[in-house]
């Protein structure tokens, strides 16, 4: 009698079942990863240099002096930080034409000059000048 | 004699292209990861509440950190050479925004001679960095 061949089983196949599991382990783990990245910053126009210098009444000008120790003094009053912003809506109501002048002592930190610059922008004041103090 | 109908099963997902879809999903993560490019210097940004988000794509940033290093593009320099660099950039991009990464801790008097160099390079649109009040 011929030798019955046996039908050949098909090679073992590697199971395709946990291919999703291991694609979406590896998407979870780049979703997670992913950082879009948001740069925050307060935008200014610094004045060019050499131009000519325009000529602005005095009453027009609402100046913040910050001095060494992080003060705020405005026309010769102290000013705690969080009233700034509400001295400058009120000016500005009275007065179009303000312009907010931030002047800032040379040892003053970098931080009290922009504390003072996010009150003004806050109130949304539409011009603004920055400088440091003589002295 | 009445024979029950066996009970229609409800029509099966296919999920076979389950797979599929998730591996596209991974593609699109993997290609729109963004690595960051420029590595800066180790500052603490000054905390502001009115910043606004920077188009990454026009902003070059300048680094000035709590010891005075200077660097442009991950490059350290002296005050002195700043315009110069900038001067380039502006000529190449004339719109070009000037992202002012400043340690919130350095003295007014160091922002003020950055700040001169960047109005001598006509850089005048200046972005001023902070971290966001609150978080």
């Amino acid at each position: 009698m011929a030798r019955l061949k046996r039908p050949q089983a098909p090679p073992p196949e590697i199971s395709q079942a946990s291919t999703a599991d291991i694609a979406f382990l590896l998407l979870i783990f780049f979703i997670s990863t992913t950082v879009f990245e948001t740069e925050f910053g307060i935008p200014l126009l610094l004045p060019g240099l050499g131009g000519s210098v325009t000529k602005v009444k005095t009453e027009n000008v609402l100046t913040f002096k910050t001095d060494a120790t992080g003060a705020i003094v405005c026309e010769d009053a102290v000013v705690p930080l969080r009233q700034v912003r509400r001295m400058v809506e009120t000016e500005l109501q009275a007065n179009d034409n303000l312009i907010v002048a931030i002047e800032t002592s040379g040892e003053a930190a970098y931080e009290r000059m922009i504390d003072v610059l996010d009150e003004v922008k806050a109130a949304k004041a539409p011009r603004i000048s920055i400088k440091k103090s003589r002295r | 004699m009445r024979f029950k109908r066996t009970a229609e099963m409800g029509a099966a997902v296919p999920t076979g292209s389950m797979g599929d879809i998730v591996f596209l999903l991974l593609i699109f993560f993997m290609a729109t990861t963004i690595f960051k490019l420029e590595e800066g210097l180790k500052i603490t940004l000054p905390r502001a509440e009115s910043g606004v988000r920077v188009p990454r794509e026009r902003v070059t940033h300048v680094w000035v950190n709590g010891r005075g290093d200077i660097t442009i593009d991950d490059a350290y320099m002296d005050l002195n050479t700043v315009e110069a660099i900038l001067v380039q950039k502006m000529r190449e991009n004339p719109q070009l925004m000037v992202g002012v990464n400043m340690d919130a801790a350095l003295p007014y008097d160091f922002v003020d001679k950055v700040l001169r160099q960047l109005r001598k390079a006509n850089a005048l649109s200046v972005s001023f960095t902070n971290d966001v009040e609150g978080t």
